[in-house]
């Protein structure tokens, strides 16, 4: 179990100092969005907060789990908006323009929120995060198996995604 | 091998199991090559810089915007109660303006009434003198009946 406190110092701001920066970039990574971002990262650490004394293991794990909740709630809400966005943002498909690693990377966000939840989830995770595919499926709760089946999948999407739109 | 085998076997990073057909299908070579790319995309995605400090101002932000609300809510209080505290004197006003226009009748005499007066302060003809008295709140004047 994770203290509330220790040696009299606050162990809360240790772990916000800390993991800030992993949970922002990952839930920006889930999200596409700053602001939405820095949203769930505060509903990550007040969830954090007040958890804190029920928290068994690693923290960073627990972090990850509650941070790709909180942005699965956050993306469903607002799933029909963002679709939208995305027919606007992304221009007509050019055979003969070869893409930058910018424009690849633009196109990748996109194509993120056109996967599902699962598959979206496991490829911030394991390819933007670099987490193994065992440190993946714990956070997921889900066998390795699964986590590997849906990265797959979510791989060739975005790759037919980014090719249809260069 | 079909081409939907192959894609999955080339996104689980088991290129060789699929190298045969990647001899003779130029479409599953180009999804090799755009597999390899989003790969390296994804991964440069770790060392991008975030401003990861803004959640730390975001949070700053919350309690001044808290006390800036208070503080507003204060002055709409203070300001409420600054106006509301005139309308005794302009309850109090309504039976001195009635009072000036009846007779004069010794029962609605002020206390302050009552003390000795300089002649050049009673009204010709020894009738009440109703002095009207502007304030800085349009709603509120004051009436003063002077002997």
């Amino acid at each position: 179990m994770f203290p509330r406190e220790r040696d009299g110092g606050i162990v809360f701001e240790e772990l916000v100092a800390a993991h800030e920066g992993m949970v922002l970039r990952t839930a920006y990574r889930l999200l596409n969005r700053l602001e939405d971002a820095q949203d769930a990262a505060q509903e990550v650490f007040l969830r954090l907060f007040r958890n804190l004394g029920r928290i068994e293991g690693d923290p960073k794990a627990w972090l990850y789990r509650v941070t790709v909740n909180v942005c699965n709630d956050h993306h469903r809400k607002r799933m029909q908006v963002s679709e939208l966005d995305q027919h606007r943002a992304d221009p007509a498909p050019d055979p003969e323009h070869a893409i930058t690693l910018d424009e690849r990377k633009r196109l990748l966000m996109n194509g993120l929120a056109t996967l599902g939840e699962r598959e979206r989830t496991c490829v911030v995770l394991r390819d933007i995060e670099g987490l193994s595919t065992a440190e993946t499926a714990a956070i997921l709760g889900v066998e390795e198996g699964t986590v590997r089946s849906h990265i797959s999948v979510a791989r060739v999407k975005l790759a037919k995604y980014v090719r249809s739109r260069q | 091998m079909r081409c939907q085998d192959c894609e999955l076997l080339l996104a689980g990073d088991e290129d060789a199991l699929a190298e045969d057909h990647l001899r003779d299908c130029a479409e599953c070579r180009a999804l090799q090559k755009e597999l390899r790319a989003n790969a390296l995309a994804l991964n440069s995605f770790r060392d991008e810089e975030l401003p990861s400090s803004r959640i730390t101002e975001r949070r700053a932000v919350l309690p001044w915007l808290a006390a800036a609300a208070a503080a507003v809510l204060l002055v709409l209080i203070v300001h409420q109660t600054s106006r509301q505290r005139p309308i005794h004197p302009q309850q109090a006003s309504v039976p001195m303006t009635v009072a000036a226009k009846l007779p004069p009748k010794p029962a609605l005499k002020l206390p302050v009434r009552r003390k000795p007066k300089p002649a050049s302060h009673v009204a010709p003809g020894g009738q009440l003198l109703l002095v009207k008295m502007l304030t800085p709140d349009p709603d509120v004047v004051v009436y003063w009946l002077v002997d």
